[in-house]
């Protein structure tokens, strides 16, 4: 009878706690629609069906690269944009807004019915090497079934070949592990530093009391709230580097041509996350609060931004949100890096997004931290 | 000297504190006595520069406790009623820390902190970690660290919750040492005779306003009661506080 008695008292002690109920209830539910609709598109759905951006260049245009064109078209994977040559190589090259994009060669039409070996090229970028890879397989069927359709048949079969270009890469084969050592080290980052954060000051403030005592000592808020973000993005910044290196050894996975890139994007990384701890305690009123908020938060980001699988696999609407969250921006500066080689002067606009987010969070946090986490001494 | 005149504070629809006016003399023990929710501990935060008030005006050394907090900051020493320390730092690591955080220099630091250890009855235990000391250890580290910047008056926020009879005195004792050096000391507390024992002067607050001041002997002969226990309970009531 008494460990029912016990069990009732857990159960009421429990929902007393309404946040954290609401919590239990809520970061689950978060994390769950975050990822249906993220992963919505490889189960099929139509209107979320993942959809890989083509440009195509026609330089044949006979009758077989125009019905090559039409197949691909009505792929509902595909979503294919006729283009020329200098503005498709631009879209992979430059912009970043194609994976990949197929040149069909001039006299393409002439060498398949003369059942002649052709040659598709490929421009790619092998920083969205998933994304690439699913387009190569989705081109080299559309390519057999027309191969086949125009009656050049099994010997056609085999000689239509895509031949890949890597216009912005600087490593031939990528991993799994160049997508997921910085996705994955930006996520345990937020867990360890923004987490790290908005749990020390509650601790501080409701357990060890010492955030009274430094409130009375003649030292500004600023460098209380400063001093203790300066050392998580230390922290921070350590923590990540070490998976990085041990990413590297381990798995040789590339760091790119930019040494002081790779510095600032880390430090980037840590200063966003901290300051996110910041915001996250100022708009919390407990640790519990803070660390229900901060899981929501760290989980959602992740999900978003493209830390557990690569952007293109979400809906169109989703990728566009991606960057209202930090790990977007930062996985930007990191494959811009890792796996396209561009240095600190090529990833200005992404590494501005991140840094960019850090302050704004840190002057929210600031303000808000007066309002509520500090005047509830 | 402090001076505190007409201080109000009033939070949403509680007035913490109605018109209070008071002064802590140079060198005296000033007592501050009062039931749960008298407002003795919101008086304290807003000496300290924890709080601002809702209206009034305090001085201390004629500077104004609410404009010119920097200054004030570093004559005022806080002792908190709870125990404000690293748990994960030794003794000697908070009382460094907290010195830094004053400004005091490293030698003269080293020096203080030492003086302060001995005083708190901790020099054998200041490289262990505080989470090991014992609650009476805990409570008179917790003293000498608002002490760490030799502060000009001292505010001990009811310092002896919880401690045996042997910290008690020994925490007596450093108040009294400190009275001998010319520091100003305001003393909240629960404990009436610990009043009684130790303060010059003493004020019985209740509801946010001081219902009698002066020495306990001029307390006791104008309100016709035999000790400060009974007095308290006649100003104050029978009633249960909280």
């Amino acid at each position: 009878m008494k460990l029912i008695f016990i069990a009732l008292n857990e159960f009421k002690l429990l929902l007393r706690d309404r946040p954290a109920v609401l919590m239990m209830i809520a970061v689950p539910i978060a994390v769950i629609t975050v990822t249906g609709f993220a992963l919505g598109g490889i189960y099929g759905k139509s209107e979320a069906f993942v959809r890989i951006y083509l440009p195509i260049v026609d330089l044949d245009e006979g009758f077989v690269s125009k019905s090559l064109v039409e197949t691909l078209q009505k792929d509902r994977t595909l979503e294919v944009e006729v283009t020329e040559y200098r503005k498709a190589a631009k879209l992979v090259r430059d912009e970043n807004k194609a994976a990949a994009a197929l040149i069909i060669p001039e006299n393409f039409t002439a060498d398949i019915i003369s059942r002649k070996p052709v040659s598709l090229r490929l421009l790619t970028d092998p920083a969205k090497g998933l994304e690439v890879m699913t387009a190569k397989a989705l081109i080299t069927a559309s390519a057999v079934k027309l191969a086949s359709g125009t009656g050049s048949g099994g010997t056609g079969l085999g000689s239509v070949e895509i031949k890949g270009e890597n216009l912005t890469g600087i490593k031939g084969n990528i991993s799994s592990f160049d997508e997921n050592v910085p996705g994955f080290s930006i996520m345990f980052i937020m867990f360890g530093v923004l987490l790290g954060f908005s749990e020390g000051i509650f601790r501080e403030r409701d357990e060890d009391h010492t955030l009274k005592r430094l409130l009375v000592a003649p030292v500004t808020k600023f460098s209380i709230l400063g001093g203790k973000l300066f050392a998580r993005t230390v922290i921070g910044l350590v923590q990540m580097s070490a998976l990085f290196v041990f990413g590297y050894f381990a798995f040789s996975i590339s760091l790119g041509n930019s040494m002081p890139g790779m510095f600032l994007t880390i430090l980037g990384v840590a200063f966003s996350a901290s300051c996110i701890g910041l915001l996250i305690s100022s708009l919390s009123h407990s640790r519990e609060q803070a660390r229900s908020l901060g899981t929501l938060t760290i989980l959602t980001m992740a999900a978003m931004g493209g830390c557990w699988w690569p952007l293109f696999i979400e809906p169109k609407w989703m990728r566009n949100l991606s960057h209202v969250v930090m790990p977007a921006w930062a996985m930007d500066c990191f494959f811009d890096l890792m796996l396209r080689g561009k240095a600190v002067a090529d990833i200005l606009p992404p590494m501005g997004g991140l840094y960019l987010y850090g302050v704004i969070a840190l002057l929210l946090g600031f303000y808000l931290s007066n309002r509520v986490l500090l005047r509830q001494l | 000297m402090i001076e505190i005149r007409n201080l109000e504070k009033s939070y949403s629809n509680v007035e913490a504190l109605r018109g209070l006016s008071l002064t802590l003399k140079q060198g005296e023990i000033f007592g501050l006595l009062g039931p749960n929710g008298a407002g003795k501990t919101t008086l304290i935060s807003i000496l300290a520069g924890l709080v601002m008030p809702t209206r009034g005006e305090g001085l201390i050394e004629k500077k104004s406790i609410f404009r010119q907090t920097g200054d004030v900051k570093k004559i005022i020493g806080l002792v908190p009623q709870e125990l404000s320390l690293y748990a994960s730092l030794t003794g000697k690591e908070n009382l460094n820390f907290f010195g830094r955080m004053y400004g005091v220099k490293r030698k003269a630091l080293r020096e203080r902190v030492s003086s302060l250890l001995d005083l708190a009855g901790l020099n054998d235990k200041r490289d262990d970690l505080v989470r090991t000391y014992s609650g009476g250890m805990k409570r008179r580290l917790n003293l000498v660290c608002g002490l760490v910047h030799s502060p000009v008056y001292v505010l001990l926020d009811e310092p002896t919750v919880g401690v045996d009879p042997q910290s008690r005195e020994h925490i007596f004792h450093n108040i009294r040492r400190l009275k001998e050096e010319g520091i100003s000391i305001l003393y909240t507390t629960h404990y009436i005779e610990e009043a009684e024992k130790l303060c010059d002067r003493v004020a019985i607050m209740d509801e946010g306003r001081i219902m009698a001041i002066g020495s306990t002997n001029d307390l006791l002969a104008d309100h016709g009661c035999p000790d400060l226990e009974t007095l308290f309970l006649k100003l104050t009531g029978k009633g249960l506080r909280d």
